[in-house]
């Protein structure tokens, strides 16, 4: 088992970042990275986004946020209606951002799964197949978000 | 004309040359012809000259008797006998000799001699008559002939007159008949010719077509069996020209291959130079350049292929690896083409990285076990315990809230300290393995420490870095659970046999790269007294302060001689008891001594303070800027000394011991660390 580069990480971190930037000329930051000990170090905030990755790749990535991040960002996005769903719609458009990317990037050795929004909590999110899933946390204006790679190589 | 040629084409040629042979013998056989035609049509009329002058010279004969008898002149009708007998009788010769011969335009004419035996027996029949005839006129040619001599001659002309007109008649038959044969024959050749001719252009026709639908078939087989191997083939296929153009053909996987589509005589460089980075676009460039070049041999420059396994980026983004070989296409000598193979090699390289991994792998996996064979295993499994909570410590401190631009280089400088010390134990129990990669780890710290901001990018680098460090972990815990239950003796002495082994290690590897002389003197007794766990923490201080005295402490063997001291540095490690659970530890060394104005110097340099403010510190203040992070003396960094972590480390480890440091130096003689501490 080979284990997944840098560069491979940056690819969804990258993808973030430019989606924020894009959406609303604001870039997004890294904070921080760290290995999740464990699923109780997995920072799971109020909305998440997964996408899930088989073929040469194996695991899943995905994004959580604040709902205050979450609500800001729709207020940029000039979206008025701040319900659950579209807190919801906004992770999976995130989501769908690092399936292109990934897509993109890896090409034929990767096959992704539709994106799938939770929130809160869900069994999904447990660590999948790294003992120690890569979380990169991510500053937008002053909110929290995250990103966690928790992908091997096959 | 090649002989090649010649062979192909060589069925037209002939029926081409046949063609024209026949022509112009025909044509020489008609000119020929013609011109004997011509001569008979001459013979032929002066034949029938003949028949009209016998019967003249019998006219004019018999038209004298009357101007005798009726008593008038004559002299119209012997000029006129003068005249017709000599053109019978020239004529006549000319028939039998061949001779120039008044014609019947009273030009002169040449008249061929006969050619038959008929002909040849008339004229010779005709003589027979002639002679006697013209004895007998020759008088009347004469002036003052007698009638006698008129009787007798047209008495004979009586006679004979109808003969020779018949002879006449018969040569005039005779010439004719030879004249349609002649004709005749003209017709046959002219006809046969024709029809030979015509054969000749049918064959030509048939053999050209035979050979045309020949060639056609081997050429609709020919394309059918190259587009069968390039529909085939699994490699992308295609020719180049000398103006970087593909050809008109090429395999249908090629633009799978390369991800590009690609249509026939569509400019390859430019497609290259998507895929490719610049600096290897340029020297595919010039290696094809090269490869069209005539002065150049293809063996000689194949080495050069700096795309004989190069990674590309993909149409969508995706990098992948695709290997390029190009071969010459010659034509008559002359480079025409290069035949241009690619193969997407992305598998192969993947499973060369993998099993380069599994190598490395296996290496460190023996590598370990060489030296768990020879290690205590409690001190190894301390290590491994040492290493685990140092990792899990820089993971702690990754999670940590603060993303502060101070709180990430304090973050920096305590994750140094972890790998320092980790770095230096590995290298005490001799893990290279192990010691590379946290060599390699704190290089990584440094340069982004000497960017002097540390930014969040960096601390996913870290991260990834940290992994790799379980990852190793994971491997060496393996093994060493593995290999647990194996050992024996006693464990005390087992254990600072270790210990003092470790020690000598070290200092003799350090010394080896730093070209010093350096021996060891060790009174280690007390330490199993102590809890390993104690005694572990004591280890790993040790190896730090042995690191400075021998990069720091102990002077070049030169040197120590010209100040009067053993070319053999020395260092003394002692743990000793000195009261009831109260110990000191000591790493002495008879080196040069700490230079309280060489640390004021290295601080000025360094920028960290101003030279008054360094001058003004008290000699205690400037000692103990020695235990501040990111502290060395040191010129150049290398594995042991320069990075500005250790005594800080020492420092840390004493806190945590909650042991009493006094430090005794003197310049030039000796330096002494000595640790007191209860436990």
């Amino acid at each position: 088992m080979a284990d997944i580069t840098e560069q491979e990480i940056r690819v969804f971190v990258d993808a973030v970042n430019r989606y924020f930037e894009q959406i609303t000329g604001e870039k997004a930051r890294i904070r921080g990275s760290f290995l999740a000990e464990g699923e109780t170090q997995l920072p799971i905030y109020d909305f998440t986004g997964l996408i899930s990755l088989s073929g040469q790749y194996r695991g899943c990535i995905y994004f959580s946020a604040t709902r205050i991040l979450l609500m800001r960002l729709l207020l940029a996005m000039q979206e008025p209606r701040q319900t659950d769903a579209h807190m919801l719609d906004a992770v999976g458009e995130i989501a769908n951002t690092l399936a292109g990317n990934a897509r993109e990037y890896f090409g034929e050795t990767m096959d992704i799964s539709v994106p799938t929004t939770f929130h809160g909590f869900s069994d999904l999110l447990k660590s999948a197949v790294r003992k120690r899933p890569y979380v990169i946390m991510i500053k937008w204006k002053q909110y929290e978000a995250a990103v966690i790679v928790d992908v091997v190589r096959k | 004309m090649s002989w090649e040629l010649f062979r192909k084409y060589r069925w037209i040629i002939i029926s081409v040359l046949i063609f024209l042979a026949t022509d112009l013998s025909v044509l020489g056989y008609n000119i020929y012809s013609s011109f004997k035609i011509a001569e008979s049509a001459v013979s032929i009329n002066l034949s029938g000259r003949q028949r009209m002058l016998s019967q003249r010279t019998t006219k004019v004969l018999l038209s004298l008797q009357d101007d005798a008898r009726v008593g008038v002149s004559q002299e119209a009708d012997l000029k006129e006998l003068a005249l017709v007998v000599n053109l019978f009788d020239t004529t006549l010769k000319g028939f039998r000799d061949g001779d120039t011969v008044t014609g019947g335009d009273g030009k002169p004419v040449f008249l061929v001699q006969v050619e038959t035996d008929e002909a040849r027996r008339i004229v010779s029949d005709a003589y027979e008559i002639w002679n006697p005839y013209l004895t007998k006129l020759q008088p009347l040619l004469k002036p003052g002939f007698s009638d006698t001599e008129l009787t007798d001659v047209t008495t004979y002309a009586r006679s004979n007159n109808l003969k020779l007109l018949g002879l006449m008649n018969d040569l005039t038959t005779d010439l004719e008949k030879t004249a349609n044969q002649r004709a005749l024959r003209l017709r046959a050749v002219q006809i046969g010719g024709l029809v030979f001719v015509l054969f000749n252009v049918l064959v030509t026709v048939f053999i050209s077509i035979r050979d045309l639908m020949r060639g056609d078939r081997a050429l609709v087989k020919a394309r059918k069996e190259t587009e069968e191997i390039l529909g085939t083939v699994k490699e992308g296929l295609f020719l180049l020209d000398r103006e970087h153009r593909l050809g008109s053909q090429y395999s249908q996987l090629l633009p799978e291959i390369l991800q590009r589509e690609v249509a026939p005589e569509m400019p390859f460089l430019p497609i290259l130079e998507e895929m490719v980075s610049k600096e290897v676009y340029d020297s595919a460039k010039d290696y094809i350049e090269l490869l069209f070049g005539e002065r150049v041999k293809e063996s000689l420059v194949t080495a050069l292929n700096p795309l004989s396994q190069v990674e590309v980026r993909g149409k969508e983004g995706a990098s992948h690896y695709l290997s390029f070989h190009f071969n010459r296409v010659l034509e008559e000598g002359k480079i025409a083409h290069l035949l241009v193979t690619v193969q997407d090699v992305t598998d192969l390289v993947q499973l060369t990285e993998q099993l380069e991994a599994a190598k490395g792998q296996s290496r460190v996996e023996v590598e370990v076990l060489l030296k768990l064979l020879s290690t205590d295993a409690g001190v190894l499994r301390q290590f491994l315990d040492n290493v685990g909570n140092g990792l899990a410590q820089i993971n702690e401190r990754l999670r940590s809230e603060d993303d502060s631009e101070l709180a990430r280089l304090h973050l920096l400088n305590h994750i140094m300290r972890i790998v320092h010390g980790i770095k230096g134990e590995a290298a005490a129990l001799g893990i290279e393995i192990f010691e590379d990669y946290a060599h390699g780890f704190e290089k990584e710290l440094v340069e982004m420490r000497s960017k002097g901001e540390v930014r969040g990018e960096d601390m996913v680098r870290i991260t990834v870095l940290l992994d790799g460090f379980y990852e190793r972990l994971a491997s060496i815990t393996n093994i060493a659970e593995k290999m647990a239950g194996s050992g024996g003796g006693d464990a005390d002495e087992k254990y600072l046999q270790t210990f003092t082994e470790s020690v000598q290690n070290l200092v003799a590897r350090i010394a080896g790269d730093a070209q010093k002389e350096v021996s060891v003197v060790c009174d280690l007794a007390d330490i199993v007294h102590l809890p390993r766990r104690v005694a572990n923490e004591l280890n790993s201080l040790c190896i730090q302060l042995l690191r400075n005295a021998v990069k720091h402490g102990i002077e070049m063997p030169e040197e120590r001689e010209t100040l009067g001291k053993p070319a053999v540095g020395e260092i003394r490690v002692e743990c000793r008891e000195v009261g009831r659970d109260e110990y000191e530890f000591i790493v002495r060394d008879d080196g040069r001594g700490i230079s309280v104005k060489g640390i004021r110097e290295v601080l000025v340099q360094k920028g960290l303070l101003s030279k008054e403010e360094a001058e003004a510190l008290s000699v205690d203040a400037v000692m103990l800027k020695l235990f501040e992070p990111g502290f060395s003396t040191a010129k150049e960094a290398d594995r042991d000394a320069g990075h500005g972590v250790g005594l800080d480390v020492v420092a840390e480890k004493i806190m945590q011991l909650r042991g009493q440091l006094t430090l005794n130096s003197k310049v030039q003689t000796f330096t002494e660390f000595k640790i007191r501490f209860t436990y």
